[in-house]
């Protein structure tokens, strides 16, 4: 276990800037989530904290000692791929006996640690096989192994259930939490699926274009998002954006409908520009009887079990609404709809920083 | 009364002459490859006196006398010891040599990796008979005329880009994540190579052995230029030098012919599940 920190670590490739200026701090046993869309540097910035690839500069601190300069095996890290890579020439029992046979463990502890770690995923029964004769989830369990054997200080997983379905994944998902609860090493999670960093993290780190957008708990990246960016990377169904215009103490909607602000709502409409992007999850939207802000369109009627979504056109905008699964609303209907004034997020129309209403905030 | 064509009959037919045609292709092709060994099996059989007359076809009496005479009348013991020698040793040379080279070139970042495999390519373009000369003043300088090594130095400058880009395509069809995983599990780069990539590679491995192990088996225009005694002198060359001034004694070169053939057919049976194995992991992306 150790507290990793990075030190404005960046890594050019060729002309580009993978990792650019990245600090970040990773406290000790905690849970860290690179979360971003492909390209955003996230894979890059483990791979430099595995010490698999160095840095073009900055540092990076394992329990405030340098480790910049040193190999993965020195710094005693573990690394489970997208890909799992498991030799397939060596049988599971070998695989997992790797990392130790080469860090010189004698042979008898070998065995002993193959068979711990083999009871703690359920894999005994198949330690003879090769990796090619097991199922994608056996062999992510195998994977998971290799890299817990060693007790490492780091613990790095690159997008470890996405070649899984979607069944095996929440599987996969739990059991992964439930380990790490177990073993408490520092683990630093990739992935571009927001729902399992929501849901597996003590922190997510949101990238894009080689920076860290946002670091902060699962429910910080949710309810308050950084920018645009973040608020549209997490959350299912997205995030409803809307271009509003505000004309004295009215809101305009696309398309030219006016909403008053109500006299409650009236400070946290002093500080934004005159143009900005509203930001409503699909959540604080409700279908109402009366006195909606506007009217749309039902186009398309999901249905969750416990919850729908609900797809509504209006003049020049589109809206998700989710609410608990109600028979009576049809396609083609038209409803009156309304927000929850307590849950509008706002974005500079340029740079998509969030302009926190009611203070002075923002670029 | 108009004739009914049953469908099915046509079919068979159809099918019938779709069978009638690859089979004759086949027999052509197996013909052009496979009789001339046939025939050559036949002379090494045949006693001296039917050698030049025909018929018969077949020996009346067939003999190992060819054989016999091979091994009593010429060092042919020596000069297959030689053939064996420097082919095992070329092909150890290459691999040793060939192998890191394909690994650094398929999976560590090398500056003008692209530049380094198309001169290695060009190496092994030039035909021998360009570089022959040049490499026989080489080889007299350093004083290696007549031994086993100014062969091995002359075939490596094939068989050494050949194994270089047959093992640079395998490695490079491996996954990057498979290095990584080897360097996070306490692998320095060599015994990454050693205990991950060639057991991974030994399908391709065994393609590129065998490759290098035929070339240099057969390599001919080298060991003339390069040989004068039996030191040293190939099957290949002495076999062309059997005739004499006033006789081509067939038998004992078809003897002989056979004598350095067998050995590849057995081991290309042996390894022919690998050759394809590796042919086809070496194009196939798996």
């Amino acid at each position: 276990m150790a507290r990793v920190q990075l030190r404005g670590v960046t890594k050019d490739y060729d002309r580009t800037k993978a990792v650019d200026d990245l600090t970040l701090d990773i406290a000790e046993g905690e849970f860290l989530t690179l979360l971003g869309g492909s390209g955003c540097g996230k894979s890059t910035t483990l791979h430099l904290i595995a010490g698999l690839e160095p840095p073009s500069a900055g540092h990076i601190l394992f329990d405030d000692v340098d480790v910049t300069s040193l190999s993965p095996r020195e710094r005693n890290v573990a690394v489970v791929f997208q890909s799992y890579a498991l030799y397939p020439h060596k049988t599971v029992a070998e695989n997992l006996a790797f990392p130790l046979r080469m860090g010189r463990v004698a042979t008898a502890d070998i065995q002993a640690r193959v068979h711990e770690i083999a009871r703690l995923l359920q894999i005994e029964a198949l330690l003879e096989r090769k990796p090619r004769q097991l199922s994608g989830g056996q062999q992510q369990r195998v994977a998971l192994g290799r890299a817990l054997i060693r007790r490492p200080r780091v613990f790095l997983l690159d997008e470890p259930l996405s070649n899984l379905d979607a069944r095996l994944r929440v599987a996969l998902r739990q059991e992964l939490k439930t380990l790490h609860q177990t073993v408490r090493t520092t683990l630093v999670y990739v992935t571009h699926d927001q729902e399992e960093a929501m849901v597996l993290s003590d922190r997510i780190a949101v990238m894009h274009a080689g920076k860290i957008v946002q670091c902060a708990s699962p429910r910080v990246i949710y309810t308050a998002p950084a920018s645009r960016t973040v608020a549209e990377l997490v959350g299912s169904p997205p995030i409803n954006i809307l271009d509003i215009t505000i004309d004295g103490m009215t809101l305009v909607l696309p398309g030219g409908t006016r909403v008053k602000v109500p006299a409650a709502h009236r400070a946290w409409l002093a500080p934004l520009p005159p143009h900005f992007h509203l930001g409503i999850r699909p959540e604080h939207l409700f279908l109402t009887a009366e006195s909606g802000l506007a009217c749309a369109t039902v186009r398309q009627v999901e249905h969750l079990g416990k919850d729908m979504h609900i797809i509504l056109d209006a003049e020049l905008y589109t809206l998700t609404v989710r609410k608990e699964a109600d028979e009576s609303i049809q396609q083609g209907e038209t409803v009156s709809w309304n927000w929850d004034w307590a849950h509008l997020l706002c974005f500079d129309q340029e740079y998509g920083t969030r302009l926190v209403p009611g203070t002075s905030e923002g670029p | 009364m108009e004739r009914q064509v049953n469908p099915q009959w046509s079919q068979w037919i159809g099918y019938s002459i779709r069978m009638l045609l690859f089979v004759t292709g086949l027999g052509l092709v197996l013909s052009f490859c496979l009789l001339p060994v046939l025939w050559q099996l036949v002379t090494a059989l045949k006693p001296t006196a039917e050698l030049v007359t025909l018929p018969p076809l077949l020996p009346t009496v067939p003999t190992l006398d060819h054989f016999r005479s091979v091994f009593m009348d010429r060092p042919f013991a020596r000069i297959l010891f030689n053939s064996t020698g420097v082919a095992l040793l070329t092909t150890l040379v290459c691999l040793v040599l060939g192998t890191p080279a394909a690994f650094a070139l398929a999976k560590l970042r090398v500056p003008g990796q692209r530049l380094i495999l198309l001169s290695i390519l060009a190496v092994s373009m030039f035909p021998p008979i360009a570089i022959v000369g040049s490499l026989f003043l080489l080889i007299r300088l350093l004083h290696l005329r007549d031994t086993w090594w100014a062969l091995i130095l002359a075939d490596a400058t094939f068989a050494l880009p050949l194994t270089i880009w047959v093992m640079t395509s395998f490695l490079r069809d491996i996954p990057d994540d498979l290095l990584r995983a080897a360097r996070v599990d306490g692998c320095t780069t060599l015994q990454a190579l050693l205990y991950v990539f060639l057991p991974v590679v030994a399908p391709g491995l065994t393609t590129a052995v065998l490759l290098t192990f035929v070339f240099t088996w057969n390599e001919f225009l080298f060991a003339l230029t390069f040989t004068a005694t039996d030191a040293a002198r190939t099957v290949p060359v002495e076999i062309a030098l059997f005739p004499g001034l006033h006789e081509v004694p067939w038998g004992e070169m078809a003897a002989a012919a056979m004598l350095v053939t067998v050995p590849l057919l057995i081991l290309m049976l042996v390894a022919q599940r690998h050759i394809v194995a590796g042919l086809t992991a070496g194009a196939v992306k798996g």
